[in-house]
């Protein structure tokens, strides 16, 4: 019983895991003394165990400043601009699927019905530009504070800190070099349309790269939430956010007129391809990346809500 | 207390917060007696996360504090702006008890 009782405990004080360290410090004791009170030598019922997930997730985003009021106006303007940094995340992985996808449409697009398709894509590509060199004015903009914090904490600190991002960035690095070697040896076809076995590695190299790119986006939000900026660097840091907050939508409504005009004018490109072949209006890949980024949309308005609150604090003070 | 719309937020009767305070208002209780006492009377079962995370919150307002740890269990008591804050929702939730029994014509409700 003695083995029992310590094994439900140590499972028990396991939940804690979900919370943030100094939540952990000052509230886990009471917590895993209630769930004893409560549930004596009871299994924890699922119920229970995830409100306590979900309880401990809210209590990371509060300290990380990604939602509740409660946190400083530093940090919030801080914690929204990482928000969108993660929107601007889910759109990079929807903007590649999409380029790869619609990347032979105007040889399958009559002359006369390309001229709207190709300012679409024209458009989306400036602001994915802009968006990228927002990230890295951002990029900049930190410097300088991140540099204190490496001195301050020290090289072994900072790199401990870091390897995530820096292990994820040579995988995807890595496995991109090997897959562009591999196509290389391979004809058109066998690329894009044969099945077998280079469109399962092609799916798996993709999936590696969003789990890739997930590490990364985690690990820069926790050296910013390190970090320490000064008011005119959060003011940079927020017209950065909200401005690629505005590209994004500019990306979204260019997918959707493109989608919309190759729809009309070449539905055959989302089914076979063949000129004149029966067409379709939605699919799947479309669907996806469409899919993504109202996901991303929706991250970044939430973070824009939250740096909008800091831009009219700092306008009010002027 | 200020009236912002992040004290208003958790006015509600069934809030976790408003049952905190009211359980709190005739004494110190650790997590577990709270979580008893409130199902006693509100017939609400606050899950251990959504109980703590109220307790943080509240907390962090200062609207309870902890006492001291007694047998590895931490009693928290009412604060005086804790006390203010739950009159005024005593009093809202009053307001809104009276009409309702007015205009149902049932209960005649007097209130100071």
């Amino acid at each position: 019983l003695a083995v029992r009782v310590t094994r439900r405990q140590v499972k028990r004080r396991r939940v804690l895991r979900w919370y943030p360290a100094a939540w952990r410090e000052r509230y886990g004791n009471e917590l895993v003394d209630l769930l004893s009170d409560t549930y004596a030598d009871n299994p924890l019922p699922t119920r229970a165990w995830i409100g306590i997930v979900m309880a401990g997730v809210n209590e990371r985003g509060r300290e990380a400043a990604l939602i509740g009021r409660a946190s400083r106006r530093e940090d919030r303007v801080r914690g929204g601009a990482l928000i969108v940094l993660a929107a601007w995340a889910l759109f990079i992985v929807a903007g590649s699927g999409f380029a790869k996808y619609s990347e032979h449409w105007s040889a399958v697009t009559p002359l006369s019905d390309r001229t709207v398709p190709s300012i679409a894509i024209v458009v989306l590509q400036v602001a994915t530009f802009v968006g990228v060199a927002l990230c890295g004015v951002a990029a900049l903009v930190s410097w300088p504070s991140f540099s204190r914090f490496a001195q301050h904490v020290g090289a072994r600190q900072v790199i401990r800190l870091v390897r995530p991002a820096i292990v994820a960035g040579a995988i995807s690095i890595a496995s991109t070099a090997i897959i562009v070697e591999v196509s290389h040896h391979m004809s058109s076809f066998q690329r894009n349309v044969a099945p077998g076995p280079y469109r399962a590695v092609f799916l798996a190299w993709a999936v590696l790269l969003v789990v890739c790119l997930a590490v990364i986006v985690v690990t820069i939000g926790r050296v910013v939430l390190r970090l320490e900026y000064s008011e005119r660097q959060l003011r940079v840091l927020s017209v950065a956010a909200l401005t690629t907050s505005a590209a994004m939508s500019v990306i979204f409504v260019s997918l959707v007129v493109w989608w919309v005009s190759i729809a009309q004018h070449a539905s055959w490109f989302f089914t076979s391809g063949v000129v004149g072949a029966p067409g379709a209006l939605t699919p799947v890949p479309m669907v996806g990346c469409g899919v993504v980024m109202l996901a991303g949309l929706a991250t970044a308005a939430w973070g824009s809500q939250r740096v909008v609150a800091f831009v009219n604090d700092t306008r009010s003070n002027l | 207390m200020n009236d912002t719309a992040a004290t208003k937020s958790w006015r509600r009767p069934n809030d976790p917060s408003v049952l905190i305070l009211t359980s709190l208002a005739d004494g110190a209780k650790h997590g577990y007696a709270l979580s008893k006492d409130i199902e006693h009377f509100a017939g609400v079962v606050l899950s251990p996360g959504t109980l703590y995370g109220a307790i943080t919150r509240l907390e962090e307002s200062g609207l309870i504090e902890p006492e001291v740890e007694v047998d590895r269990r931490r009693p928290y008591r009412i604060t005086g702006a804790g006390s203010i804050a739950l009159a005024e929702v005593v009093a809202d939730m009053a307001r809104l008890v009276a009409v309702g029994s007015q205009r149902l014509g049932t209960v005649t409700w007097r209130f100071a």
